[in-house]
């Protein structure tokens, strides 16, 4: 479903590398997780696999499609909520959906549809005429989440987006999470936040732009003998502290 | 299989109407668009347009009229006169009658905005043109060109008071200028001038903190 094979980014002539030489496979219906320190190069790697950036070298692949000359082809099957929220906070929350529905070409009745069940679901119901602007973070982190499901995506990249949001809204997001893995969907998310990384199906940890361990979150725990999944990032990586 | 063009007219137009839909909720930039010119407008309507009206000219006609033998009966034609009453009755210009030369000292020494000479032969020549004639006369303008607004409508009230006399042409206006009457580029530059200070004025006040 999503296929990394040494993949590398390279910045300012090669003197910043972002990625470096990453391999991952992801599975349909799979939640990997990829997690790293501020500046590990998960960003970079997500905006890789959506097409936003070109890799330096090594290839990607999202859907069977080569990233990024195939990105037009599989837009409408992808779905993004970035890290930086890209909702347009002088309009409402309809307008900013609508809008997205648009440039993914659902038509008005397919919109109106799933832009309430996904209201209902994301508990944005009665604040859809409210502007972004006035919307909570944990609304808008919500918003942005219902704006990159609005069209039924096969493959969703959630790069932060569980971040900054309360315990109650992040298990909320979590079980909305697996419902939608039980529908086939494959979730590919990025965190910072280790604890919740262990609800994931894999978990990728990245440092420095390399991958440097990969598995189930048990099975992590178990190869590094510790009892949570920060404890293995910790050991990982060596308690540096990275540029944010 | 979709389209992989660089332009999509479903994109495009879901970008416009979310920017349109952005706009209508931009105070700042609804008044950029519609207040802004809307004031710029006024102010130069004020500034350099207006009715001009009782201009000061004096008028030396020196048309003797012509006497057209039409086969059976005469008929005395007297255009100068005609046009001559048509500028009396124009409230653009207010009318004085005398010698050209004394119009162009009152022109000079700022009595009046403009002379005009009607010639001799102007009846003539009008008779001669409707008869189909390849004719000619000149109706020598002696005018202070400091004041494009005035000369404008001067020449105006002149050619409309010729056209509504003879209704032919073969008319030459000699027009010499006692002041003025050269443009420089800055003359023609200037309203751009203002209009983009203003722009550039209101463009600061608008980006004040509210």
């Amino acid at each position: 479903m999503i296929e990394c094979e040494n993949l590398v980014k390279e910045f300012k002539e090669g003197k910043i590398r972002a990625v470096d030489g990453l391999t991952i496979s992801i599975k349909k219906g799979e939640i990997y997780a990829l997690i790293g320190a501020n500046g590990s190069g998960k960003t970079t790697t997500v905006n890789m696999m959506t097409g936003a950036l070109a890799p330096t070298s090594g290839r990607v692949s999202v859907l069977g499609v080569e990233m990024p000359e195939g990105k037009k082809l599989i837009s409408g099957r992808i779905g993004v909520a970035p890290q930086e929220y890209s909702l347009y906070s002088d309009l409402t929350l309809e307008q900013n959906a609508g809008f997205f529905a648009k440039l993914y070409g659902m038509d008005s009745e397919r919109f109106r549809k799933r832009f309430e069940e996904l209201n209902g679901i994301l508990r944005l119901k009665g604040r859809e005429h409210s502007l972004v602007a006035n919307l909570s973070g944990g609304m808008k982190r919500r918003a942005s989440i219902e704006c990159a499901l609005l069209h039924e995506p096969e493959v969703v990249f959630f790069d932060e987006a569980t971040v900054g949001i309360d315990p109650v809204l992040r298990a909320f997001l979590w079980d909305y999470f697996r419902s939608l893995r039980s529908k086939g969907l494959t979730i590919l998310l990025t965190s910072h936040v280790m604890d919740e990384a262990g609800k994931a199906d894999r978990i990728g940890l990245v440092r420095a732009g390399k991958l440097v361990d990969e598995g189930e979150p048990e099975t992590l725990m178990a190869r590094h003998d510790v009892s949570s999944i920060e404890e293995v990032f910790l050991k990982l990586s060596g308690r540096e502290i990275t540029d944010a | 299989m979709p389209k992989t063009g660089r332009f999509s007219m479903r994109r495009s137009t879901a970008v416009a109407e979310r920017v349109l839909a952005q706009i209508r909720r931009d105070r700042r930039t609804l008044g950029m668009l519609f207040a802004m010119p809307a004031v710029i407008m006024l102010i130069f309507g004020f500034a350099l347009g207006g009715q001009v009206s009782n201009v000061p000219i004096l008028v030396d006609n020196q048309d003797a009229g012509y006497s057209a033998n039409l086969g059976v009966t005469g008929m005395q034609l007297y255009a100068g006169s005609h046009v001559l009453a048509s500028l009396q009755t124009d409230s653009a210009v207010s009318v004085t009658t005398g010698s050209f030369a004394s119009g162009r000292q009152g022109v000079d020494s700022g009595a009046y905005f403009a002379a005009v000479l009607i010639p001799s032969n102007f009846s003539q020549v009008a008779f001669m043109r409707a008869q189909g004639r390849n004719v000619s006369a000149s109706i020598q303008l002696y005018i202070d060109g400091t004041k494009p607004s005035i000369v404008a409508t001067v020449l105006g009230a002149l050619q409309n008071a010729v056209q509504n006399t003879s209704r032919v042409k073969g008319f030459n206006l000699v027009q010499q200028y006692a002041y003025g009457g050269k443009f420089s580029g800055l003359d023609v530059s200037l309203p751009s001038v203002i209009a983009f200070v203003l722009t550039f004025l209101v463009l600061l006040i608008s980006l004040l903190p509210v």
